[in-house]
């Protein structure tokens, strides 16, 4: 029984760790600098907007990413692929409630072997239009020149679209939407104490009540 | 002239009747709205460059309760109507007169037009009135100012 009972204390850790692992993995995607694109798009409430939007590009520059756009509204940043856990953990963190997340991922591999196979073949017929160049006449050469140039135009291009896809992999774009936690407006409700009746805000930014 | 003396009794009266009850220093940088000496008016009124401001009156503390109570009703009261807290309540002592009084401080988040704003309530409680001051202001303009309006509360003295 004894035997029993501690292969159970043994194996109970094990088994919770399994069971509770799935219910994280669900809710925050794994995330490594794999092939997948993601594009995270959150709304917050948050109680102070400014400090939400500075702790935020704080953090993201502390770990290895950068903003893109920030003002009290939204923050835009790009955020390291392995780091996707902690963001969303520090957004749980720095707000009152996530009122909306939605990821979008993409996954960028055909679009990568694609832009690579294109810029080795360009890279190839660039090479071989150069070894023409030592053996063709002033036509000749014109005419491999104005290819050659268009020749490079387009490698330049390959490898821009090739970077930026290359950025899309190691960092996510996260947009956050900030939102001021207060979101009704308050009402006058009557209390049986008079002099807390004229407790208002909106008149007494009025200045009715008081000038 | 008989006539003449009651009439300035009464205006004097009426004067007296007005006048506000507490005493209050502004908050370092702003100016006080009605600084009259003799005759201040029922309310204590300042107000910052950026315009926060500040208000000061006292009204019969009725039903007679202490801090404990109000403080729960005013937070209460304040929170169905939809305030949203915006920091933790602030428990403050003045001193005025050689007397010590507890008082305690709100501070609600509020949304207003495209601008965030910060309404702060305080009361004072005494025997038989209660001071309330009341503060707003845009919330990072009134974050500036959040000492300063602390300290002016800590010197409200009924008169």
């Amino acid at each position: 029984m004894k035997r029993i009972a501690g292969i159970a204390a043994l194996l109970l850790p094990a088994v919770c760790a399994m069971l509770v692992a799935p219910l994280f993995a669900a809710e925050l995607p794994q995330q490594t600098e794999g092939y997948t694109a993601y594009d995270l798009r959150t709304a917050v409430l948050v109680a102070d907007p400014e400090f939400a939007a500075d702790s935020m590009v704080e953090w993201v520059e502390e770990n290895g990413g950068y903003f893109t756009f920030r003002s009290a509204e939204t923050v835009m940043l790009r955020v390291p692929a392995q780091k996707m856990h902690r963001f969303r953990y520090l957004l749980n963190e720095l707000s009152e409630a996530v009122i909306d997340v939605s990821i979008r991922s993409q996954d960028l591999r055909e679009s990568l072997l694609v832009l690579r196979s294109r810029v080795a073949s360009s890279e190839d017929i660039l090479e071989k239009n150069l070894a023409l160049l030592d053996r063709a006449d002033v036509k000749g050469t014109l005419l491999i020149e104005r290819e050659i140039k268009s020749l490079l135009y387009e490698i330049e291009g390959y490898k821009g679209t090739l970077r930026k896809l290359e950025t899309d992999r190691r960092f996510i774009r996260a947009e956050v939407s900030i939102r001021f936690k207060e979101q009704t407006l308050p009402q006058d409700l009557p209390t049986s104490f008079d002099w807390m009746n004229g407790l208002d805000f909106y008149r007494f930014v009025g200045g009715g009540m008081y000038r | 002239m008989r006539i003449a003396r009651v009439i300035l009794l009464c205006m004097l009266l009426c004067a007296v009747c007005a006048c506000t009850r507490i005493r209050v220093q502004p908050p370092e940088g702003f100016a006080e709205w009605s600084p009259r000496r003799f005759f201040p008016g029922p309310v204590y009124h300042a107000v910052s460059p950026e315009g926060v401001e500040l208000v000061a009156r006292s009204v019969k503390n009725y039903p007679p309760q202490d801090l404990e109570f109000w403080k729960e009703v005013l937070f209460l009261h304040l929170e169905d109507e939809g305030y949203l807290p915006a920091a933790e309540p602030v428990l403050f002592e003045t001193k005025g007169g050689g007397v010590v009084r507890d008082g305690v401080l709100f501070e609600w988040a509020v949304g207003y037009g495209q601008e965030n704003y910060v309404y702060c309530t305080a009361i004072v409680p005494s025997r038989r009135r209660i001071a309330i001051v009341e503060a707003a202001g845009k919330h990072r303009i009134y974050a500036e100012y959040r000492e300063a309006i602390l300290s002016s509360v800590k010197t409200v003295t009924f008169r």
